[in-house]
């Protein structure tokens, strides 16, 4: 069933606030039913996007076809509160509402990572053949990563298919205390801050060309972390760029920086600093200064990172990054104790 | 312990419930009638997660909480739901 938009014009009004794939990243190959179910609107709604200005190409018969990245991005600016894109960014940040102990106290989950391969809003032609999947593995050696029941994951970073774990995640609550890596944090969280980088949806071939993303203006929790680690290791530290998996109602991957400190790695998470330090009413995030300031060296609990050390996606369609909609297929839940 | 429509009643809580049946409703596309308060979260026709959560974040809306996540990852029935939002408001006006 498809629910109307509160607000008609809902969709047209995100046109001209974020910045839409560049020509020669975006691939418009996402119809506009397919469009209407991802963003929770009508057809029409959709079609009048491109008259708005959105880009968009036309297929052999005439019919609209837009970029899937610019169209999350709609999702994002309507400010219905209503699309998936809104939905994740509320749900994702609630835990930084919770008591800061509750961050870092060990917490059991049960966590499923079945990619879809088929979903509402998958571009079109995409179900005619079902795509070959594979999943990056848990670093199941990431110090507050421990596997549960006596579960082993095979080695390498990825493997087929998907995979079921029950896993115990500690937090660290601590703070880096070099002033250089301060200065570095700084200028990146009040880059977003100030909108000089917009925070939007980044397609995945532009997050490879990271520089070249933040120069245009936009960034993501991939494009900020990656250029974080490159600040950092210009500078000389040892750094890295992480990915996993943000564990909650609303499962999304998740990137974030890691800085070697006092024998340790300690995480940089500029996307959820710059977000928790500004807060977001219009999509339902409140501002928590306190916990702004725990993204700079504190390690959560609901952060399950995966093998690599730059950022790389975490499912991958034969040989290509997997397009955003595969996220459906994962999921997680506190483990039920006895 | 679970918490029955009559308790809600006895608390003068039943527009809460409403809230929620008509938000449920709303998200699933079914009538409220079809919003059975002594059934799971998960047995609303017709409802999925993004359905879901989008119910949720029109019920805290509407009566200005925050459904702790954890309580939303039980298999809580609609009347238990309604109940626990209940008692957040009383909380909320009491502080």
């Amino acid at each position: 069933m498809t629910v109307e938009l509160a607000q008609p014009e809902a969709l047209v009004h995100a046109v001209g606030r974020f910045r839409t794939a560049p020509k020669d990243i975006a691939r418009y190959d996402t119809g506009v039913d397919t469009a209407a179910r991802a963003l929770r609107a009508t057809p029409d709604q959709v079609g009048r996007l491109a008259a708005a200005g959105l880009p968009h190409s036309r297929d052999t018969e005439g019919a609209l076809l837009f970029d899937y990245d610019d169209l999350m991005n709609v999702g994002m600016f309507c400010g219905t509160g209503q699309t998936v894109p809104e939905l994740g960014l509320r749900f994702l940040m609630r835990f930084a509402a919770t008591a800061r102990p509750s961050w870092f106290e060990p917490r059991s989950w049960e966590v499923g990572v079945h990619p879809a391969r088929t979903a509402a809003g998958a571009p079109q032609g995409s179900a005619a053949r079902l795509p070959e999947v594979s999943v990056r593995l848990p670093d199941d050696q990431a110090p507050g990563v421990e596997l549960l029941d006596g579960q082993r994951l095979p080695d390498g970073p990825l493997a087929e298919g998907g995979y079921e774990i029950a896993v115990r995640l500690t937090g660290a609550d601590r703070t880096v205390h070099d002033p250089a890596v301060r200065a570095v944090w700084d200028e990146v969280v009040n880059t977003l801050a100030a909108r000089d980088v917009l925070y939007q949806t980044v397609p995945e071939a532009l997050r490879e060309d990271h520089h070249r993303a933040w120069g245009l203006g936009v960034a993501d929790c991939v494009v900020a972390s990656r250029l974080l680690t490159d600040m950092l290791l210009e500078r000389g530290y040892q750094a890295r760029a992480r990915r996993g998996y943000l564990l909650g109602l609303f499962g999304s991957d998740h990137a974030w920086c890691e800085v070697f400190e006092d024998g340790v790695y300690k995480s940089l998470d500029p996307v959820f600093g710059f977000v928790s330090k500004l807060g977001d009413r219009t999509r339902g995030v409140a501002e928590s200064p306190e916990f702004a300031e725990a993204c700079f060296g504190g390690r959560f609990n609901r952060l399950l990172p995966c093998r690599t050390e730059s950022a790389q996606p975490l499912v991958y369609f034969a040989d290509a990054p997997a397009p955003y909609w595969a996220m459906a297929g994962v999921g997680a839940r506190p483990r039920r104790t006895a | 312990m679970s918490i029955t429509s009559s308790d809600l009643q006895a608390r003068h809580d039943v527009r809460i419930l409403g809230v929620v049946r008509t938000a449920l409703a709303g998200h699933s596309g079914v009538p409220v009638e079809a919003i059975d308060p002594a059934k799971p979260l998960s047995a609303v026709p017709g409802i999925e997660s993004v359905k879901a959560l989008r119910a949720i974040t029109e019920i805290e809306d509407e009566c200005d909480v925050v459904i702790p996540d954890d309580f939303l990852f039980e298999t809580a029935t609609v009347a238990e739901l309604a109940g626990f939002v209940a008692d957040l408001v009383a909380r909320s006006a009491r502080a």
